[in-house]
Parts: C-alpha cells; structure tokens; sequence
C-alpha cells in the first residue's frame, strides 16, 4: 500500500524557500498483520491436525461382525512361519549367485597348468618359467612398489 | 586346474574388459595374470613384472589361486600417481572378494579401482596443451 505525502509537503516546503514541488512515494506495509496471520496459524495448524485425528480413537463400527478366534497353531503359522518362510526366501535369492560360482571357485585349486594372461603379457621365451635363462629377469624393478594381500 | 574351470569365456570376458577399460582410463598397462608362483609370490610376481614389455609404465596383478595369494607390483612411474597404500586399499578390496568366492568381481573391481588412483589429474595450466 502506498500513500502519496505530496499534499503534506507541498504545504511544509515553501517554509523552506522557493522549491519546486514534489510528489514522493513512501512505502506502507502490512507486516504486523501478516506476523499476526503466521503466529495464529502456527498455533491452529497442530490443532487442526489433532481434531481431524480424533475419528481414529472412535470403537469398530458396530455393524462390522467379530472374527473367529484364531487357533495358537494358525497364530502361529501366520505370524511366525510366513515372517520365516519370506526370510529364507530373500537370503536363498541373495546368496544364490554366490553359491552357484562358489560351486566352481570353492573347491580348492590345487594345482594351476599355465598362465593365464589378460592385457599386456610376458612373453613365453621370457617368462620365469621358460627355457631361456632368466637373465635380467631375476629380481624386480628398482623402485618397484605394490602390495600383497592373502585370502 | 587348467583355467577354462575356473573361469568361463563369460568370466575372462569380463577379466579382459576390464583391463581395457583400466587402460584406457589411466593410460597406462595393466597385466592380469592368474598361475601359480614359482617359489615366493612376491619374487615371481615381481620376475613377471620385469619381463613386461614396459616395467615403468605398468601395473600387474598376479593371482595365485593354489597358494591364494594376491600380488600388484607397480612401476616406477606409476607409483608417482598410484602410492602404495592405494595399491593396498585395491588389494583389500580384491581379498574381501575372492574369500567371498567372487573371483572374477574381485578381479575386476580392483582393476578399476587401481585405474582410477593410477589416473593423472589433467594438467589445466600447461603450455603442451
């Protein structure tokens, strides 16, 4: 909301010598009715959702008919063995792939009958275990690092 | 054992993917290579590094599936980008799988993961651009 104060000034500033008269604009906002409108909100909202939340606590509608009383061996069936049963499912699915190369991987490996190479390979005249003598082959790289690991 | 019972043409498929895409990503090799250690893995694995065709410039990973053992040798050069510790890290990671009885993941995570420590940052301010 603006109000023009050109009337109030056109009536003070000739007091202040001859000046040529001026409109100027000053803003007016509704900031105090709007923090009164968010404080009242704050307090109604958590009110309104509790209101709306009591037909939770009303008793089963009286028209609903009493089930029959479960057995302790269907309580048990359901509760207990259908938990179970899903259980044993998801772990067998889960571990399925593993146990299926773990059949071929598992075994031991007792012996291995060449290498078996992928990338850039040593040669078969010099590898360690050719013929040739190793020559420079013996020992590593001078500053060589790495890591080893065991599993 | 020969290898075909070990691994399926599925899995050295896989073996070998990775190790191209490991050097396309780090530009430099890298050597897999799966046989059993003639005496000490570490000296074995270390004669077959030597033997590669670039020593420097290469990272090999020697798997020792009878004695299960685990070696990754890496060149001088390398070892500029890629430190020990990172190779121990990759190291780590491959043991986990393979005592899980993934063999060809543990292979193949390890490589990328090695490919991605192995990777020189791109030079930004650099006149041979």
């Amino acid at each position: 909301m603006y109000v023009e104060h050109g009337a109030v000034l056109r009536s003070v500033l000739p007091l202040c010598g001859p000046v040529r008269p001026i409109g100027i604009v000053v803003p007016v906002t509704t900031t105090d009715a709007l923090r009164r409108a968010a404080r009242v909100s704050v307090v109604a909202a958590p009110a309104a959702v509790l209101l709306a939340a009591s037909p939770a606590f009303a008793d089963t509608p009286a028209s609903w008919q009493d089930p029959a009383p479960m057995s302790p061996l269907t309580a048990l069936l359901v509760f207990v063995g259908i938990p179970l049963a899903l259980f044993v499912t998801i772990a067998l699915l889960t571990l399925a792939p593993s146990l299926i190369r773990g059949d071929r991987q598992q075994r031991g490996v007792t012996s291995w009958t060449e290498p078996d190479w992928f990338g850039n390979e040593v040669s078969r005249t010099q590898h360690p275990r050719g013929e040739q003598p190793r020559g420079e082959l013996e020992g590593g790289t001078a500053q060589s690092g790495g890591a080893s690991a065991r599993w | 054992m020969p290898a075909g019972e070990l691994l399926s043409p599925a899995d050295r498929r896989a073996i070998q993917r990775a190790v191209d895409s490991a050097e396309a990503l780090a530009d430099c090799d890298f050597s897999v290579c799966i046989d059993e250690s003639d005496g000490d893995p570490r000296e074995y694995a270390d004669r077959l590094h030597a033997g590669l065709s670039a020593p420097e410039l290469s990272v090999l990973v020697l798997v020792d599936p009878v004695a299960r053992q685990l070696e990754i040798v890496t060149g001088p050069l390398i070892r500029r980008h890629l430190d020990d510790s990172q190779v121990a890290l990759a190291a780590l990671g491959m043991q986990t799988s393979f005592a899980a009885g993934d063999f060809v993941g543990g292979i193949t995570r390890g490589l990328q993961q090695l490919a991605e420590h192995a990777r020189r940052p791109p030079t930004l301010h650099s006149d041979s651009r």
